[in-house]
């Protein structure tokens, strides 16, 4: 045993020192644990369901109150009813006195002009609010998120919608997001949409 | 002295060992090869004000690009990142509130006065800077929103001056009986707001403003009650073609031998829209306009060279607010090269871009629109308006450069 000399126990000793300082030392140091996300609050919609017979009625409360004749109503969509349908986004449980930011989520198949899959989106915000002190919020959507996001309307230079170029979502069932001002904060809902009439009805 | 072969080893370990942190412990992360600052549009592209805003945004798309191929500010690129929001405030919230992060985001265009204001706090609270075109309420509330052109309602004062002066040069005595006829939007509204109060200052009797639907078909219910009330001159407003349409009907019912139309509100008959659209009804409207137009924009050296570069048609079809967009680029250029010799590209951030925005009073605007006036006491790109009159299906000039008037100070009800 006599290889196993102090010197040479030393001068490994130190060596494997040296080599473990800087890997220990110089490591790069773990982030701090980011706070906890605010938690996130409830969202529902009012209706939670629209369709065609919904539209339909309201169709008729619109002639009624643009005083259309039956001539004019005749060539109009009946999805044009959604303009007089209020469709409010309420929730409760979210950071006071806090925006609150509602998106649809486009499925993949679904065209919707402006969205830029490209980029990473993969929804369109229809509704913003502001929470009341009790973290309760109440958003409308406005009759232009529903013409460009629900009917897909395209615009003509007059600054009007184009209504032959309206093309209703496809029928199904949507998620909706709301997210606070944090984005960890989200909760989700879903949204039943039948702006369509079936096939072959 | 260590002479062994186990001892010459452990001294080369040794080094070995002290030029490892260079390696793995200390070396830092590889950094991105090129510098750049985010610039977020929140435009609309192919919604109802696409044909106002799309021309604007193509432009400042043109801006960065060419800022891009000269190396960019000191080195530091410009990323463009364009949301088409569609006119929708909540789409332009919620895409705001995703690119937030973004690295380096610094300036903000919100052409959009509803999504200005809805995002305020969330701005406010991330110091980021914004441009948006003239609400003179910007001016009044001084915050991070700076303005593109001469407030609408510094406008609507200098439209006053001009018909009294038009007035009297018509040997007419009194004052007279003004109009007002735009959208039922708030920018249809926001002229009044202190350019009411300039109108009573001067002692001109306004109507009644009358607003109409955004996209009305006819305006001949608003206009003869206009001319009922016994108008000389009538200010309109809307974008092209609404000025046009409203021209349109004016002609329809006989109005223009009676009342001067007076376009106040920047975007009135465009030649390549409205004015072809409609050229003997549009023929002998008066523009106040905060950027140059017409030929004489058509012949600016700076917007020749950036149209000649950049776009694949004629130069004809350029819109009236199609320089806008080169503009905001020239200023952003100018912003941003002071906040990098401020502080350096590593610490940019929000608030140094901001800062730097309020010192670049004085840039030259190559003629286009008046020089810089941006300061820590203003919000106001620009105090000045020239007047054009439709003459022969061509927007031509009738006046220079004239100084409007601050009518935000005004208006005391924000």
């Amino acid at each position: 045993m006599n290889h196993l000399r102090p010197q040479k126990i030393f001068l490994t000793g130190v060596a494997l020192l040296l080599l473990l300082l800087p890997v220990a030392a110089c490591a790069p140091k773990a982030p701090p644990p980011p706070p906890p996300a605010p938690p996130a609050g409830t969202i529902a919609v009012e209706p939670a369901k629209i369709d065609m017979d919904l539209l339909k009625t309201n169709f008729e409360i619109l002639v009624k109150l643009r005083r259309y004749t039956p001539e004019v109503a005749a060539k109009l969509p009946v999805q044009l009813g959604l303009l007089v349908q209020p469709v409010t986004f309420i929730g409760e449980g979210w950071p006071a006195n806090e925006m609150v930011f509602v998106d649809l989520v486009i499925p993949p198949d679904v065209e919707m002009k402006g969205l830029d899959r490209s980029r990473g989106e993969d929804s369109v915000g229809i509704a913003v609010g502001t929470a009341d002190s009790q973290g309760r919020f109440e958003a409308i959507m406005e009759a232009a998120a529903k013409l460009n996001w629900l009917l897909r309307t395209d615009w003509l230079p007059t600054v009007t919608p184009d209504l032959a170029s309206l093309k209703p979502l496809p029928t199904g069932t949507y998620t909706i997001r709301a997210t606070g001002i944090d984005p960890r904060t989200v909760a989700t809902g879903t949204w039943v949409l039948e702006l369509s009439a079936p096939a072959g009805k | 002295m260590i002479r062994s072969g186990f001892a010459k080893a452990i001294a080369v370990g040794a080094c070995v060992a002290l030029a490892l942190p260079a390696y793995i412990g200390c070396a830092k992360e590889a950094k991105p090869q090129e510098k750049y600052v985010t610039f977020l549009s929140l435009s609309d592209i192919t919604g109802p004000s696409a044909g106002l805003i799309s021309p604007l945004q193509e432009t400042l798309g043109w801006g960065i690009e060419d800022l891009n191929s000269r190396g960019g500010v000191d080195g530091v690129k410009v990323k463009s990142i364009v949301i088409d929001t569609r006119y929708d405030v909540a789409r332009a919230a919620s895409a705001y509130k995703r690119h937030q992060a973004d690295h380096k985001l610094v300036m903000a265009f919100i052409p959009q006065t509803a999504a200005g204001k809805a995002l305020a706090p969330l701005m406010d609270h991330n110091k980021l800077s914004s441009l948006t075109p003239a609400d003179g309420e910007f001016q009044a509330i001084m915050g991070r929103t700076f303005l593109l052109l001469t407030p609408y309602q510094d406008a609507f004062g200098a439209t006053i001056d001009w018909i009294l002066k038009d007035w009297q040069a018509k040997g007419k005595t009194g004052v007279p009986t003004i109009g007002y006829l735009c959208w039922d939007s708030p920018y249809g509204r926001e002229p009044l707001r202190g350019g009411k109060e300039y109108a009573e200052m001067k002692g001109v009797k306004l109507l009644p403003p009358e607003f109409f639907p955004v996209g009305a078909a006819d305006h001949t219910v608003w206009l003869t009650r206009i001319n009922n009330a016994g108008a000389n001159y009538c200010i309109i407003g809307g974008v092209d073609p609404t000025p046009s349409l409203i021209m349109r009907d004016a002609n329809k019912l006989g109005l223009k031998e009676k009342i001067q139309f007076v376009d106040a509100l920047y975007c009135g008959p465009d030649e390549p829209v409205g004015i072809k659209l409609h050229p003997e009804a549009v023929e002998g409207t008066v523009l106040c306009s905060a950027i140059l137009r017409g030929d004489e924009a058509r012949k600016n050296p700076l917007i020749q060279s950036l149209w000649t570069k950049y776009a694949n048609r004629p130069i004809t079809e350029m819109r009236a607010l199609s320089p806008g967009g080169f503009l905001i680029c020239k200023d952003f250029e100018k912003a941003l090269s002071i906040a990098l010799k401020d502080v350096g590209y590593e610490k940019l951030g929000t608030e140094d871009v901001y800062q730097a925005y309020q010192k670049i009073t004085g840039n030259s605007r190559d003629g286009i629109l008046g020089d810089c006036l941006y300061s820590p006491t203003s919000r106001r790109s620009s105090d000045v308006v020239k007047f054009y009159r439709v003459v022969n299906s061509k927007v031509v000039p009738i006046t220079d450069w004239i100084k409007a008037p601050d009518t935000v100070s005004l208006h005391k009800e924000w």
